[in-house]
């Protein structure tokens, strides 16, 4: 479990610009970049992408034999693309996709 | 992006992830009911199972409307899943009591979404939430009511026959 973490910890230095969400200055759309496969999202889709991860328990990436592996397949965009995701991932995602949403509770509670 | 997300959500996203929930609560409260109704048939409390049936229904549609609320204001809504349902009950003094806790279950869950939606100034969601509010108190009497009433009757076969039967107009 400890050289899991180290490796995660070393892959986010690593590979910290190859995961991104990004909105498009022209449309209402958002772009996911993920290690260069580029998904184009409209605001639904991201927020059905952001509940599953939400669904995702970390945890038994690391204290359950259920996922000892540690990978999680995601469809995305009505079932158009399919991501084959390591814990690293699913951490970074949980984390872009928290900070998109973070910003609409700033603004309600302000 | 706060523009796009405001845009296209009309409440917090926090309270649309309580009100997911509170579906899965209130579907598991129609499950429980139609459990309740099913035992009730089979020990011959006719008017009992036809009072559980309504209630059943009535969760269901509970459930419906914060379905609707939140697929109408930008959320997405999930069907929920029933974990195991429990259809063992030791009397119908049994089934009543944990109609009333499984009622006061969903009272504090709605509360506490309500003390959410305030502290995250959701105005919205906490006006929805109003009839929810006083929808609880009325469950909670109507089974709390329900319970005074076989818990009064005696025990014997013909007690719990005119209990049953008051139990029509209920």
């Amino acid at each position: 479990m400890y050289f899991k973490l180290f490796v995660i910890v070393l892959n986010s230095y690593i590979f910290a610009l190859v995961i991104e969400i990004i909105k498009s200055q022209n449309n209402n759309q958002f772009y996911f970049n993920f290690y260069n496969k580029k998904i184009k999202m409209n605001f639904c889709e991201l927020l059905s992408f952001r509940n599953k991860l939400n669904a995702i328990d970390i945890n038994t990436h690391f204290y359950s034999d259920t996922n000892l592996f540690g990978i999680e397949i995601i469809a995305l965009c009505n079932l158009s693309h399919v991501l084959i995701l390591e814990t690293d991932d699913v951490l970074k995602l949980k984390r872009i996709t928290q900070n998109i949403f973070a910003t609409q509770e700033f603004e309600l509670k302000s | 992006m706060k523009d796009l997300i405001r845009g296209n959500l009309s409440i917090n996203i926090k309270s649309i992830d309580l009100l997911n929930e509170q579906i899965k609560m209130e579907f598991e409260a129609s499950a429980m009911y139609l459990a309740m109704a099913s035992w009730c048939d089979q020990q011959g409390f006719m008017h009992c199972a036809n009072f559980f049936y309504e209630q059943s229904n009535h969760e269901r549609e509970h459930m419906l409307k914060i379905f609707k609320f939140i697929n109408e204001n930008g959320g997405i809504a999930y069907s929920p899943i029933v974990n195991k349902v429990n259809h063992e009950f030791s009397s119908i003094v049994d089934v009543f009591e944990t109609a009333l806790r499984g009622e006061i279950k969903v009272s504090k869950s709605i509360h506490s979404i309500f003390m959410q939606c305030r502290k995250d100034n959701d105005y919205a969601t906490e006006v929805f939430l109003q009839w929810f509010v006083t929808e609880q108190l009325e469950e909670e009497q109507t089974m709390r009511r329900a319970l005074q009433i076989f818990e009064l009757c005696g025990e014997g076969n013909e007690d719990l026959y005119l209990a049953d039967k008051r139990m029509a107009n209920h």
